[in-house]
């Protein structure tokens, strides 16, 4: 940013007291003004949750000597997947308390110091993603649906990746290139959100691989059918009609692994990962005003005893 | 800068009157605005925690990127009036509403993106909440932004008109400190959420803010674990701006 626009936009900020604090919440909202504004209207007090200002991810260095098997591993996912090597290999151990997990990591870093890749791998030796920081070369216009299958495909058996049967191959519209997904599933019910994704960028190389695999639960005992599980959800529809004026429709629904969550549930914000559930998925459309907002919701039923688990929000 | 240069004598003013002898320091404003109450049971009959959770993430990590202080509002507060009112100061902009590349006759293109504020407490949203991305253009006096999130449905788009609101060009290869980040597609919450959770995480992380908006984004699109809506709406983040720039304000 320039000096000009530096000066347009700057404001003098000193300690925020007496007739400077004034100053200050006449400039713009504080983060102060902005909570007396959420209280004023009446919020739930699980919107006004002060914001914490704390990093996500605690990183601690971890030496090749330490762990060799680490960075051997990082180099063969590299290797698989026609990722560069650097100058020298950076390692750090991180505790990541957004995706709730701790895995090792491994940085390729050229002689300048940059990033040039990037590979994780989880205390089981599981690789849990792999990355490259170039920019994409110009596009290959032999790096079609067919060739991005046909080179993830590669790059995950050679990974010794494991993923289980047809990929899905699907074009990412704003990037250029294809995402291609192989869904987990146990049983033939897919686990939400579980998956091997690779991503064959528009010159056809491979820009990343994500593997997310989530421990499952017991299956129940016995299982709800379809019809209850709809009468469920319509039952707790025609609740919130009641409330909102508002109407639903109960839409799609199918088994699934999914994690129970915190979408409708405060209390739960924040709570260490559950082993996933077998549940209902059950889509809901708002019909009316309320679509004009509100695209989807989804709801989690619990398979085995109908509890809600949580759910989906499309705005 | 006839309102920049007003602003600066009420501050001296002010610090003469309090007899203050601090060295003066720069503000470099980020607002974060959620709606909330369109998702409430007001609304929907149910009480969605996302709107809350995306807010604090936001705040939290727009903080420690630099921006200072942190404003916005969380539900009611988040009115047209006061975005627009706000925006021309901000260094850094985060969203989280429903969103949509709306139809505008007048608009160049037939596009005038936009999004919905908080409709206020007991209210719901209608046609008339939109924030388009032309009035917040004019807003803005056509000075620039670091740092703008458009975590909504839609925003990131090739045919979003978000972008040029802040003087941010659809660019991959933007020189200045920039950059924009949105969603292509109809997109849940839970999958913005992980999103911007693992692109904040990845951009504060290291040291000295050595890492760039570019290896946060890629860091984020490849973890994967994205459920989406349906196949015609797969889950996929876009930026523009400038793939260097750390994410820093100033």
């Amino acid at each position: 940013m320039n000096t000009n626009n530096r000066i347009i936009k700057a404001r003098f900020l000193i300690g925020c007291t007496g007739v400077l604090c004034a100053l200050a919440a006449g400039a713009g909202p504080t983060a102060a003004a902005s909570l007396v504004t959420a209280l004023g209207s009446n919020a739930p007090a699980a919107q006004l949750a002060p914001a914490v200002a704390a990093s996500l991810r605690v990183e601690t260095p971890i030496e090749a000597a330490d762990k060799p098997g680490v960075f051997a591993k990082a180099h063969t996912i590299r290797a698989a997947f026609g990722m560069p090597d650097g100058s020298r290999s950076e390692g750090v151990h991180v505790r990541d308390q957004g995706r709730h997990a701790e895995y090792d990591e491994v940085t390729e870093e050229d002689a300048a110091g940059k990033p040039v890749a990037l590979t994780q791998v989880d205390q089981s030796g599981q690789v849990l993603m792999a990355v490259r920081f170039d920019l994409p070369g110009k596009a290959d216009r032999a790096a079609g649906r067919d060739a991005a299958r046909a080179r993830a495909t590669q790059g995950a058996v050679a990974a010794g990746l494991g993923q289980q049967g047809d990929p899905e191959v699907v074009p990412t519209d704003a990037q250029g290139g294809w995402d291609v997904r192989w869904q987990r599933s146990r049983d033939g019910i897919a686990v939400r959100g579980d998956e091997v994704r690779v991503h064959v960028r528009v010159d056809g190389s491979i820009g990343s691989v994500g593997q997310v695999t989530h421990d499952l639960a017991a299956r129940p005992a016995s299982t709800l059918s379809l019809a209850q599980a709809r009468a469920l959800v319509a039952d707790q529809t025609r609740a919130w009609s009641a409330r909102s004026g508002s109407d639903f429709s109960v839409d799609a629904a199918e088994l699934q692994w999914v994690g129970p969550n915190a979408a409708f549930d405060p209390s739960k914000i924040g709570a260490a990962d559950e082993p996933y559930r077998l549940a209902w998925v059950v889509n809901v459309t708002p019909k009316g005003e309320a679509a004009a907002y509100t695209r989807q919701v989804v709801l989690f039923v619990d398979a085995g005893t109908g509890a809600l688990l949580g759910g989906d929000v499309v705005e | 800068m006839k309102r920049a240069a007003s602003w600066l004598v009420s501050a001296v003013v002010a610090l003469s009157a309090l007899g203050a002898t601090a060295a003066p320091t720069y503000a470099y404003i980020a607002d974060s605005w959620s709606n909330a109450n369109a998702f409430m049971s007001a609304c929907v009959g149910f009480n969605s925690t996302y709107p809350s959770q995306m807010n604090s993430q936001a705040r939290a990590q727009l903080a420690l990127l630099g921006y200072s202080p942190i404003g916005g509002a969380l539900g009611a507060g988040f009115t047209r009036t006061a975005f627009l009112n706000n925006v021309f100061s901000e260094y850094g902009t985060y969203v989280h509403s429903h969103g949509d590349n709306y139809w505008s006759s007048s608009a160049s293109g037939g596009i005038d993106s936009g999004f919905l504020q908080d409709p206020g407490s007991g209210r719901c949203n209608s046609s008339s909440d939109i924030i388009r991305a032309s009035a917040i253009k004019s807003a803005t006096m056509g000075t620039p932004y670091n740092l703008v999130v458009m975590s909504t449905c839609y925003l990131g788009s090739s045919n979003s008109t978000m972008p040029g609101a802040f003087q941010i060009e659809k660019t991959k290869s933007s020189t200045q400190r920039e950059f924009y980040l949105g969603y292509v597609h109809s997109t849940y919450d839970s999958s913005a959420m992980r999103f911007e959770k693992a692109f904040f995480s990845y951009l504060n992380g290291g040291t000295n803010h050595n890492r760039t908006v570019y290896q946060a984004f890629q860091y984020a699109a490849g973890i994967g674990g994205y459920a989406a809506p349906d196949s015609a709406d797969p889950f996929e983040a876009n930026w523009w701006g400038n793939p260097n720039y750390n994410g820093t304000a100033g």
